[in-house]
């Protein structure tokens, strides 16, 4: 039984590519600060790629009774498994910690990072403070994948360098 | 990868420095004005088609891409007459195309880490290099263009004969007379001469192409061609002023570059095509009505006949002479006549080896020619 509090969209489930590269990540960039978290809002929608592929197995174990969708726990006694993910920085307590010991500037549930994923209260000449993972979204959207990982050392190397 | 159209330009120029250096040693203006046009045409593509169509473009488009764009450059040299030797002008594309596929997906992200981040972006290095690369192309086509022979269009009939001394192109017109070409580059294109003993006269020049010119009334030859190397594409040659005049004559030129012969039609003369010491390809031609032979190759010549219709031969069709060596295939000789002289050598022979020259015959169609295929007096005919 899968309890979902609401449908999952169908669309591939990579960040779209443009977003990958300067391409989209300027426009990305020059957005407001409610526009960006606009889009990662959509971006972090739950969703699935369409195609036979993903639906057949599904309607196989539906037609053989091994698989239903419900909106509540309907009953059940217990949940085994789950999915999902509590998001945002509050959730971490590091990152919580961090943006109050430092009141670093937020947006909703992300930190307020540079376009080359540092963070600009806690960098300057002397040290560089970068945050790579899912962390970083603000920087970049796909930056929980290894290119959002490379994005943000890049970024660090770079300004680790003009620091030294 | 989601290139920014500065990106996509920038590799795009980049990259085609290896074909630029190759172009530069070729030391041919060609060669510099095919980079140039490889450019462009790409230049364009990204700014008006794929920056657009192409929000991404994975690895695998580059095959679709790179031989839409052969495509597009072949239909250009063509549509420009670009003479580029159509095997290095291949060469020169696939080196281009090679080394846009090693720099895009080796060298820049290897020298630039953020290369893909940035779009295909390149930095200041590569963006004063995108300058560099385009000054190149650009001040090397600047001088071919400024040492480009002079294009003159003639109007209406001139009295010749007209003594060509200096590269030029001379377009159109009808010169009475004759012309005499001295000078290495010249081209003739869509000219009719009228009269003279020869039509056009080539004498110690190279590089010299014959594009569509119309000969007739001539006492002599056609074209007659004396220790140069020429290109006669698409020539009419007709209405001859006499008994003795020949279509084409090369003659005396083994030294030079390879000549050409090719799409001519050649009618009522004596003999069609013929050539002396002369490497030459002879090819597409359609000769009709000769009173000695369509197509003599002879006095130690060599080269092909390829693909020529002759029809009404009088005495011989094709001949390899006198120590020439011939390549004679895919030809039609039609209707072959006997010379009445008695002379086997002339009885109708459609194609002919004579006097230890040798003959690679091979998918010719002889029709109506009672001499058929023969060798004689120590050549060889090999099928």
């Amino acid at each position: 039984m899968s309890i979902r509090r609401r449908e999952p969209l169908r669309r591939p489930l990579n960040v779209p590519r443009p977003f990958f590269s300067k391409r989209g990540l300027a426009a990305y960039h020059a957005a407001t600060t409610e526009r960006r978290a606009a889009t990662l809002r959509e971006l972090s929608t739950p969703s699935y790629p369409s195609g036979a592929s993903w639906d057949e197995p599904v309607r196989a174990a539906e037609r053989e009774g091994r698989f239903r969708v419900e909106h509540s726990p309907n009953g059940s006694h217990q949940v085994i498994a789950a999915t999902g993910f509590r998001q945002g920085f509050q959730n971490d307590a590091l990152l919580a910690d961090l943006v109050d010991a430092h009141d670093l500037p937020v947006h909703d549930r992300w930190i307020v990072l540079e376009p080359d994923s540092t963070v600009a209260a806690l960098t300057d000449e002397t040290r560089t403070l970068s945050l790579a993972g899912v962390a970083a979204q603000w920087a970049f959207p796909a930056a929980d994948t290894i290119a959002g990982a490379k994005y943000a050392a890049h970024g660090f190397r770079r300004r680790v360098c003009r620091t030294r | 990868m989601s290139y920014t159209l500065t990106g996509r330009i920038q590799t795009r120029v980049v990259s085609a420095l290896p074909a630029l250096l190759v172009a530069l040693a070729l030391q041919r203006w060609w060669a510099i004005e095919l980079v140039a046009l490889m450019l462009g045409i790409g230049l364009i593509l990204d700014a008006g088609v794929y920056h657009r169509a192409l929000a991404y473009q994975p690895a695998w488009l580059a095959l679709p891409l790179g031989t839409l764009e052969f495509g597009l450059v072949y239909g250009a040299m063509r549509w420009l007459h670009l003479l580029a030797p159509l095997r290095w002008a291949v060469g020169l594309y696939a080196i281009g195309w090679v080394s846009a596929q090693l720099f895009g997906h080796a060298v820049f992200p290897r020298l630039r880490l953020e290369y893909a981040e940035d779009g295909g972006e390149l930095g200041r290095r590569g963006a004063l290099t995108t300058v560099a690369v385009a000054a190149i192309v650009l001040g090397g086509l600047g001088a071919a263009y400024a040492v480009k022979p002079p294009t003159i269009h003639l109007h209406g009939t001139i009295q010749g004969p007209l003594v060509i001394r200096h590269a030029q192109t001379l377009v159109g017109g009808t010169v009475k007379g004759g012309i005499l070409i001295r000078a290495n580059n010249v081209t003739l294109r869509n000219v009719t001469v009228i009269g003279g003993d020869n039509g056009i006269d080539v004498l110690d020049a190279r590089h010299v192409m014959l594009d569509n010119v119309r000969i007739v009334g001539v006492t002599l030859d056609g074209i007659h061609v004396r220790r140069s190397s020429v290109m006669i594409e698409n020539c009419k040659i007709t209405s001859p002023n006499g008994p003795w005049v020949q279509g084409v004559d090369i003659s005396f030129s083994m030294d030079k570059e390879m000549s050409m012969v090719e799409g001519c039609t050649i009618v009522g003369v004596r003999e069609g095509i013929v050539t002396h010491m002369t490497m030459v390809d002879v090819t597409h031609n359609h000769i009709g009505a000769t009173s000695l032979r369509g197509i003599t190759m002879g006095e130690m010549s060599m080269g092909a006949i390829n693909h020529n219709d002759v029809l009404g031969a009088h005495g011989v069709g094709i001949i390899c002479l006198d120590h020439s060596e011939c390549s004679i295939e895919h030809n039609t000789i039609v209707g072959t006549r006997t010379d009445p002289t008695g002379d086997s050598s002339r009885a109708g022979v459609a194609i002919e080896a004579h006097f230890f020259a040798n003959a690679k015959v091979k998918n010719n169609t002889v029709i109506a020619s009672p001499g058929g295929v023969q060798a004689f007096d120590g050549s060889t005919v090999t099928r």
